[in-house]
């Protein structure tokens, strides 16, 4: 039941977004705004991954984990909504290209990472390589932080003169990371 | 898995039974780490009953115990998850604490609050109804296939297109900012100083500088390109520059012109923004070759509508050959200088920005690939071009950069 709801939320910006394209309602240049948004929701819903359990240790609220793998692989949606919309708009599927904007501009380079790593953490996530895996499955997929790290860079390459949302994001990146890294530099007694 | 299920249930069952003060610890690990289950256990000291329900999500081992004796159970390494453990109704009070309670809702509104305002940014499709009510009557004219060059298949970005998808940052960052947010911009009255190392310096009213009805002034079409790397083929409605600095006679000392652009924060919300790191005016320069050349056009208008300031309105100056940002708009001022002026993105960042800014397909910006374009055509019609060395301007104006391209990057 609530597994659902949380999937139908999930769901609400790309089917908004689809809708509004279907209704060419997404401004002179719907390429633009498509990119746009299907990165700023990727970055989004990673945040609301990673802010999960602090959040749950922070009020003794375990349920709130239940939910991260769904969201997590939302997340890799959304990234590979956003690298498909790059690749098809920006590039127009030409891979030439692709390897000469990876090699030449560091924010290709990132997000390009970030999707990366998303995809070996979407692929890992099922039982059977969690059993496989077993003490590895975790450590792998702390790579999650790395991904968070990688994307607010990449947002932040993206400032040209104004810096305020890109700032934000990274601002809060920064603070789950040393959350993080809180918790792991502290021996555990 | 299945294994584990009924352990717990095995668990549940025999903690059930014996409701009276059963002290129960928890330990978990990997879900919260052993510290933080332990301050929970020491919370949860006296339990009339406790339900146990295993849920899939992480993995790890956990472990029951009542009292130093009772119920233990140790499912596989790496299978499992989560232990959920719920109280009565009548204990949660003396359970969940307060301030654990109120963390909760805490979290809860945070989360709800998180989600309402992002999905609410999604907002698509009012904003472009509006938008349609009241330019109905300027996009019906150019909308459709306007074909200019009938040989060619040369046509124009329609009306809605250029005027609702614009770089301004005077009133944003956004490509709707300029058409969203200049609805305080004043366009009259408007006056261009000239200063500077010229003969004949002074301020000007628009009549002045346009020398003639508006109606009569010069239609050009233009491709504009942007450094964004899409472009829109733009009529624009004006003369060449050089007619009005002639003028005023700039002296032979004179090198370059400086444009500079009105400074109003109070009207453009964009030069109020804290958060934006350009320098307030505006200021663009060419040599003053780049200025006295016939293509460098002075614009009163676009689509032969003088009230767009997201287009530069009411006077903008115009230089088809190079990247968009070096066609300044809302210009009040026109410097002649003898030293290389400064121009606002050039300072913000040289190394994406250039002085001369030519348009180099070649020449890859640190950014965009400039080797193609998106054309855009009317609301959502894009087209990928390639891009021309000097904007398809190449004949009319290579001679005025001799040597290496690079240096007029």
């Amino acid at each position: 039941m609530i597994r659902t709801l949380v999937h139908l939320a999930l769901a609400v910006p790309p089917f908004v977004l689809g809708l509004a394209w279907q209704r060419q309602a997404l401004g002179v240049d719907p390429q633009k705004t498509l990119i746009l948004e299907s990165g700023i929701w990727t970055f989004n819903l990673l945040l609301l991954v990673l802010v999960l359990p602090p959040a749950a240790r922070w009020a003794g609220w375990p349920q709130l984990l239940r939910y991260r793998r769904a969201i997590g692989l939302w997340v890799f949606a959304y990234a590979t909504a956003h690298f498909t919309f790059f690749l098809s708009f920006y590039l127009g599927w030409d891979v030439a290209r692709l390897a000469e904007e990876i090699a030449e501009r560091p924010y290709v380079l990132l997000g390009f990472a970030a999707w990366l790593v998303l995809m070996l953490l979407a692929t890992t996530s099922t039982r059977r390589a969690i059993r496989w895996l077993g003490r590895n499955w975790k450590r792998l997929h702390t790579g999650v932080y790395f991904v968070l790290a990688f994307a607010s860079v990449h947002y932040l390459l993206m400032i040209r003169s104004e810096w305020a949302w890109p700032v934000s994001y990274a601002v809060i990146a920064l603070m789950l990371l040393l959350l993080r890294l809180r918790r792991v530099m502290r021996p555990q007694s | 898995m299945n294994g584990i299920k009924t352990e717990v249930e095995a668990a549940r069952l025999r903690l059930c039974g014996r409701s009276a003060d059963l002290q129960a610890t928890v330990c978990c690990h990997s879900v919260f780490g052993p510290k933080a289950l332990r301050a929970n256990s020491n919370r949860v000291k006296t339990i009339n009953q406790l339900i146990f329900l295993a849920t899939n999500g992480l993995f790890g081992r956990f472990q029951c115990f009542r009292g130093g004796s009772g119920l233990q159970f140790t499912p596989n390494p790496g299978s499992l998850g989560i232990i959920e453990y719920r109280f009565e109704e009548k204990l949660m009070t003396r359970v969940t604490d307060q301030s654990s309670f109120r963390r909760r809702r805490f979290i809860a509104g945070a989360l709800g609050l998180g989600a309402f305002s992002a999905f609410s940014a999604l907002r698509y499709g009012d904003s472009v109804s509006v938008a349609n009510e009241t330019d109905q009557d300027l996009t019906a004219k150019n909308d459709g296939d306007i074909l200019l060059f009938e040989d060619t298949g040369a046509r124009l970005t329609t009306k809605h297109a250029a005027t609702h998808y614009n770089n301004a940052y005077e009133f944003g960052w956004d490509k709707t900012d300029p058409y969203q947010k200049s609805g305080a911009f004043e366009l009259k009255p408007w006056q261009v100083t000239f200063d500077g190392l010229c003969a004949k310096p002074g301020t000007f009213d628009l009549d002045d500088l346009m020398g003639m009805p508006f109606s009569h002034l010069e239609e050009r079409v233009y491709d504009f390109r942007c450094v964004e790397a899409w472009s829109m083929a733009i009529p624009y409605n004006g003369r060449s520059l050089r007619d009005i600095l002639q003028v005023v006679e700039p002296l032979g000392s004179a090198r370059y012109v400086a444009f500079t652009s009105v400074l109003r924060p109070e009207q453009m919300p964009g030069q109020a923004s804290a958060f934006s790191t350009l320098d307030w005016p505006y200021v663009e320069a060419l040599t003053i070759e780049e200025a006295m050349h016939p293509l460098t056009f002075a614009t009163f208008g676009v689509y032969g509508d003088q009230t767009l300031p997201q287009n530069g309105m009411p006077f903008r100056v115009t230089v088809p050959w190079k990247y968009g940002f070096k066609s300044p708009k809302f210009v009040v001022r026109m410097t002649f200088t003898e030293t290389r002026p400064k121009a606002t993105w050039h300072l913000e960042n040289p190394r994406e920005y250039g002085w001369y800014s030519n348009v180099y397909p070649d020449i890859s910006h640190p950014r965009w690939s400039q080797s193609t374009e998106r054309r855009i055509w009317s609301e959502g019609e894009i087209e990928r071009i390639p891009s021309r060395p000097y904007n398809g301007y190449a004949n009319e104006v290579a001679h005025l950069y001799p040597g290496d391209r690079q240096q007029y990057r």
